[in-house]
């Protein structure tokens, strides 16, 4: 039960962000990490990677994060999809984390999961 | 005095050779509490690691074990005697759980459905609990999702872990609060001095380290902040995700 005003961002991956996911909801409070691809000085939209897959991030709102292309980035911010149904995420928190294990934390989602679903169900 | 030292509740992390070499200081009443020394600097509780190379048990009197780190052996007294001993006669049932006074690692969704425990008088200590486990201490690491500054007054800022956001608050009012009216000005200012130094690492954004009390506001369950360490290394969050899991199931459950 969430205790304050502002949502916690669920722990996706960006192969979570698909149009028949679950977490593909207007709005929808999402942390996302990934490998930065591009990113644009005059819209501040970055993209970021991880595999196959990839997401927009709307970064305006973020202060004190230098951008640097390779580097991986987490954000956590609120989805926003598009008429066309292209999501972008409003972040309103970043953080470079460089140095990140992602099969470590991949793994660790996938347990994370399993470990709420369980919790869900005992009580 | 030595109650105000920065590191007098902490649980320093000593070797033993260090830690056999401490001085008990000398108490000036039997109600002045237990310190030790060591060059001016006051210590009262301690965390070992080592190896188990003895272990002596009296059934329900205590359990004795000697821990090896390899400088020294260190003698620890594990008491089991609570439901008969006096010292425990005017304690509620909750403050006798092995955990109470621990810094239980919980994820964010698991603390925040923590029921407050029922308390029969004022003087009983504050706790909460889940499936008969009683708690009044946590640790959270995440990241810094909000942040609302009262100067002197507090800070109160949220902790995501990705599960659920966690409520700290952070007192800054040491100096003119009537909580610290009897301790002497400049441990006071010292105590307010670490408040301010944490409450500077407090930015959004950053992953923190955040260990407090188990509190409620407004039937919310939050954290009364003591400490708060920035982590940089990006795995940090994810290990301690995995600690939360494994404690859970292992030791809290």
């Amino acid at each position: 039960m969430e205790s304050s005003a502002i949502k916690s961002g669920a722990l996706v991956s960006l192969q979570d962000v698909h149009q028949s996911s679950p977490f593909f909801k207007q709005g929808a409070s999402l942390r996302v990490t990934g490998k930065l691809q591009e990113y644009s000085v005059e819209t501040a939209i970055a993209i970021v990677v991880d595999g196959n897959a990839k997401l927009k991030i709307n970064t305006q709102h973020l202060r004190d994060l230098s951008f640097r292309v390779g580097s991986i980035y987490q954000f956590i911010g609120e989805l926003l999809i598009q008429p066309d149904d292209e999501a972008i995420l409003q972040a309103r928190v970043g953080r470079n984390v460089d140095g990140i294990d992602l099969n470590l934390y991949h793994q660790s989602l996938q347990l994370l999961r399993q470990f709420q679903a369980d919790h869900l169900r005992t009580t | 005095m030595e109650q105000l030292h920065r590191l007098y509740n902490t649980h320093v992390k000593l070797l033993a050779f260090d830690l056999l070499s401490l001085t008990q200081t000398p108490s000036h009443s039997p109600s002045d509490p237990i310190s030790f020394s060591r060059g001016g600097t006051f210590f009262s509780r301690a965390e070992t690691v080592g190896t188990i190379t003895s272990r002596e048990l009296k059934p329900n009197k205590f359990l004795k074990f000697t821990v090896d780190d390899g400088t020294g052996c260190i003698v620890c007294v594990l008491w089991l005697n609570h439901l008969v001993s006096p010292y425990f006669s005017r304690c509620s049932p909750p403050s006798l759980h092995r955990l109470y006074n621990t810094h239980v690692k919980l994820l964010a969704f698991d603390l925040l459905s923590l029921t407050q425990t029922p308390s029969h008088s004022p003087s009983d200590p504050i706790s909460f609990s889940r499936g008969g486990t009683f708690f009044s201490r946590a640790e959270t690491v995440g990241t810094i999702t909000s942040r609302e500054l009262k100067p002197n007054k507090f800070l109160k800022f949220t902790v995501d872990d990705g599960t659920g956001c966690i409520v700290c608050v952070l007192w800054l009012n040491h100096l003119v609060s009537p909580n610290f009216s009897r301790c002497s000005p400049p441990s006071v200012r010292l105590i307010a001095q670490m408040a301010s130094h944490f409450a500077a690492e407090v930015r959004l954004g950053v992953v923190a380290r955040v260990r407090g009390r188990i509190t409620s506001y407004r039937g919310a369950v939050q954290i009364t902040v003591s400490d708060v360490v920035v982590e940089r290394d990006p795995n940090e969050e994810t290990l301690h995700l995995l600690e939360c899991m494994s404690l859970a199931s292992k030791c809290y459950n």
